[in-house]
Order: structure tokens, then sequence, then C-alpha cells
């Protein structure tokens, strides 16, 4: 909405000085806040499928077992997980393994929606897409980092066999109950805290009415906003976009009417008994060791890894480590036994 | 004492004293005092401190409260959070006890965090109905906040972890809020204690973090 004419007037006629003989920009004009997604910049890689279009990378043979990759959030993107694609210690995963690595519905460099197509079933219908076009007829390994971790685990509960084999990295709760549980130390800030201050007084400056503004606002945030998960200031996790829409609606997917976190992803994990391997941080106080030693148990089959050094973004700070974690893992899958 | 030091040591003994918002004070007492100091301390939209001083003069056949508040943000008292209003408040319609309040103020904003540096230029135009007697009033406002043109300056961190090519310069038009609420007041001798509270929406009426704003503030009239 316009500012009525007699105060954007009045108050430019104070102003007067320096901003008026500037080109003024356009806070929702793609690319000038936060990047173009695949929809505004058609040199990105990406493909179309299930109404939409992702940004998407693959790496390694497609005659190869496929690892599809599904980061955190909901609402990040896969650029933090991508050293898990790069040559370490003289091996790569893609040497043996076609790797998939895309951005969710809404999120990243991917397309943005509105809240309708913002679900959960939505996201499963997504991947299953996915699983279609790369692995026709073979089931595929994924590897979940965080929200990804749960979007696995939701995926293996509804469709066990498609999947042949799991890493789930500090995945958040796989059921509400324990969300509920734990959502104050997942979410919850002093109400004094810097970063939060920062965030709401933002607010008088680019106020979140549209996707881009909304994105943007949203990554306020991004640096202090968890200091429990203990994540490095001096190697961050780096990000393409935060899709604030999609951090919103699919969390509020799994919630009722009155806020309450009532998904389960757990009622048909008895199904799947091949083996499934966790790895936590040892710094993680929120999603690490001691979330994952409950959360191993809800697998009939899973092991628990700690990485030494790292908090919740021990796949980026710790990639070594944690590619070394999968690779023992896979090779044991191959082996019939981990 | 005389009048402008009385000015910077009501202003001292008030910033050390309480802490605020763009306060509300009571119409129907500036026929009687002529100056006032002030300090609040609310959540609006953060935690912000202020501190201001409002004169009364003559002007259109109407008595107005001309005035100017500073604020900052109280978290870590960070000072590059800050606010600067140039504020003009009358009653607009009179009927008995019953008043419409107008007020108008151009703001300067700054903020840094993060991702981004920015300074703000922008207005408010606010009204509020109620009941005003010598020593108390109570109303219910309606107003909106206009932040017209913004200058951004990207930091290094959001460059080297998010968007390299995020674009610095003066943004036009970049937002926006509605405020609506209840504002009351009680005066004891020259004193005066004003309390704000109400909800804040962006102005396409989507939903703000924090939802609501409130103050409390105390003004010495001279």
């Amino acid at each position: 909405m316009a500012a009525p004419k007699w105060i954007t007037a009045a108050s430019l006629g104070l102003v007067g000085l320096g901003g008026l003989a500037c080109e003024t920009l356009d806070p929702s004009a793609p690319g000038n806040l936060v990047p173009p997604t695949v929809a505004e910049d058609a040199s990105l890689p990406a493909i179309d499928m299930n109404g939409s279009r992702f940004h998407l990378e693959t790496f390694g043979d497609s005659a190869n077992p496929v690892i599809v990759f599904l980061h955190g959030g909901p609402g990040s993107d896969y650029r933090g997980l991508l050293r898990l694609a790069e040559r370490r210690n003289g091996y790569s995963l893609a040497d043996e393994y076609f790797l998939v690595f895309w951005d969710q519905r809404g999120t990243g460099l991917s397309m943005r929606h509105d809240k309708d197509v913002l679900t959960q079933a939505v996201y499963v219908n997504d991947l299953n897409a996915l699983v279609d076009r790369y692995s026709p007829g073979r089931p595929v390994l994924l590897i979940g980092e965080s929200w990804g971790g749960m979007f696995a685990t939701r995926y293996i509960n509804q469709y066990p066999v498609r999947v042949a084999g799991a890493v789930l990295i500090e995945p958040g709760p796989l059921d509400g109950a324990t969300m509920e549980r734990l959502k104050d130390d997942v979410s919850g800030t002093p109400l004094g805290a810097e970063w939060l201050n920062d965030y709401a007084w933002a607010s008088q400056f680019l106020s979140p009415d549209d996707h881009v503004r909304m994105d943007y606002e949203r990554m306020i945030g991004a640096r202090d906003g968890q200091p429990r998960f203990h994540q490095s200031t001096v190697d961050p996790q780096p990000s393409w976009r935060m899709g604030a829409a999609a951090n919103r609606y699919i969390a509020e997917d799994g919630q009722d009417r009155n806020g309450q976190f009532v998904y389960d992803f757990t009622t048909n994990l008895a199904a799947y008994t091949t083996p499934v391997l966790f790895i936590a941080g040892s710094w993680s106080e929120v999603l690490g060791p001691s979330l994952q030693q409950e959360q191993v148990l809800r697998y009939p089959s899973a092991s628990l890894q700690v990485v030494e050094g790292a908090g919740h973004d021990v796949a980026w700070v710790k990639a070594t480590e944690v590619l070394t974690q999968i690779r023992t893992y896979l090779d044991a899958l191959k082996g019939g036994s981990q | 004492m005389t009048r402008s030091l009385r000015i910077v040591v009501a202003l001292v003994v008030l910033a050390l004293a309480a802490r605020d918002v763009a306060a509300q004070w009571n119409v129907e007492r500036f026929g009687s005092t002529k100056n006032q100091v002030y300090t609040t301390f609310g959540l609006d939209p953060a935690l912000v401190s202020s501190v201001g001083y409002g004169r009364v003069v003559p002007l259109l056949g109407r008595e107005w409260q001309l005035g100017a508040e500073v604020g900052v943000v109280a978290a870590e008292f960070d000072m590059r959070d800050f606010r600067a209003r140039l504020q003009a408040r009358t009653a607009v319609l009179r009927w008995r006890s019953v008043r419409l309040v107008g007020s108008a103020a151009f703001i300067t904003r700054g903020t840094e965090n993060s991702i981004y540096r920015a300074l703000n230029f922008g207005a408010d135009v606010t009204g509020a109905l109620g009941v005003y007697r010598r020593h108390w009033f109570v109303a219910g406002e309606f107003g909106r906040d206009k932040a017209i043109i913004t200058h951004l300056t990207h930091s290094d961190w959001y460059r080297e972890n998010f968007y390299p090519d995020a674009k610095d310069g003066w943004y036009l038009d970049a937002g926006g809020t509605y405020h609506y609420g209840v504002v009351s007041g009680v005066a004891i001798g020259r004193t005066e204690l004003a309390l704000r509270a109400g909800w804040q929406r962006t102005e396409d009426f989507n939903d703000l973090l924090p939802p609501m704003y409130a103050s409390l503030g105390v003004g010495v009239g001279f």
C-alpha cells in the first residue's frame, strides 16, 4: 500500500538532502535483497516437477545408487550440505553414488509458493516425484539434516519400501509430543536478546508484506537466533535464502488449531527394519546427542554416532568426519550388515 | 534555577528514574502545563527507552503540543538502534469531555543487525478518540507508521554467507505498520503517568513479531 501522498511529500521535503537525487531501489524486486530464484533466473540449474520449479544439482553417474539429500529448516536450502559432495581424504560419495541435492518447495533458490501448496503432504509428493525421476523402480538412500531428518523419517514412515537406507543428522523431534517438550529450547529466546530486538525493530524499516521481505527479515536471526545449537561463528553454515513461508507453513502443518504439535512420523517405523544411522554434534544441546539417544529407539535398527567438536551444523564444520561415518554406514549396507 | 536548567535536570532525572514510546499525554492539561518533559519505556516494537520534550503553543486557533523525542533500543542499550521524532498533537474535535486527538510525527530511525545497517525516514499519523478529564483520560487509538525511504548497507557476514550481490542503497516504500489500542493516563500534581497498549500489524495487515505494543510513560509539566 502506498503512503498517503502528503506524508510522502512532507517527509521527503524534510529529508530533502541526499536521498532525493539518488536512484531508489525496489525492496520487492528479485535480486536486490535476496538472490533470484529459478523462477526469475533461467541460468540456475533447475527441474520442473509436481507443478513447481526446483533448484537442483546432481553429482556422479546416474547409473549408480541414488542418494537424495534433504536440507534443514524447514525453509533453508542445500548450500550448507554441499561439503558432503566434496572429495575429502581422497574419497567422494559421487565415486559410488549419484548425488541429488535440491532445494525443497518454496526454499532456497527454488520457486516460491503460497500457503496452499506448502504442506507436508505436498512435500512428500515432491520427494516421490524426485525419486521417480532419478531412481525409477529402485529405492533411494536419504541423507537428511535437522528438518531434513524429520522429512526423511516422515517419508520412510509412509513409503518404507522406497528407501534403501537413511542417515539422519541431528533430526528434529520425530513426533509432536517430543516437539512440545523441546519447542521452547528449539525456538525460545529471552525477550531481551539483542537479535530478537533487532528483529522486532527491523519491522519499522522493511515490513514483511511480500515473499522477498519475509525471507530477508527471516535471516536476521540466522546468526544468533539459536545459541544452544552451538553453530560455528568462524565457519558458519551458509545458505542462499530462508524460505519464510515454507518455514512457517510446513511447521504449522504439524500443529492443531491451538498451535500444539500433533504430528507423528513414527507410526509405521516398525515396518522399516533397514539399519539407520543417526549423527549428532557433541556440542549441540537441543537437538544433539541426548535427543538422538531417544530417537534412535524409534527405529527397529538404528545407531548413533557423535562427532566431537561440533554443534548442530556438524555436517558443515566437520564434513570430513561426517563423510567418514556416512561411508562406513553405506559400506555396511552394501555388505548386508551394519 | 533557570528554565533551561530545569529542563536539563528534569530530563536527566527522568532518564535515570524510569525508562519509554510515543507517549500520549492529556490534551486537557495543555492550558495549564505549557512545557513537559517525559520518559517512557516499553515494547514498541522492540524494548525501547525514550526521553522527550513538548511545548504547547497556540496555532491556527488551537493549542498544539509540539515536541521532540529520542529513543534507543534498551536491549544491551544498543545506540545503533535509535529513533528520533518531531511531532505535533492537538484536539481536533471536542464534545463535552470527548476529544478526538490527532498527532503527526516525522521520524528518523537507525538500526544495525547481523545482515544490514539501515537509516530510515518515515512518518506516523495517529488519531485517538476518548474521554479526557483534567486528571485522567482514556482513549482508543489507531495510527499508521510509514517507512518512506530506507538506506540499507549490507554486512560482510550477509554477503559472505548468504548473498554477495545484495544491493546497498535507498529503498523506497519498504514498509509500514498499523497500530491500534488503548491509551490512558492519570495526573498527580504536575506529574502525569501514561499507559499505552495495543496491537500492531503490517500495512497489508499481516502478522508482526511481536504482535502487540505496550509502554509506560511518566511526564512532568512546568
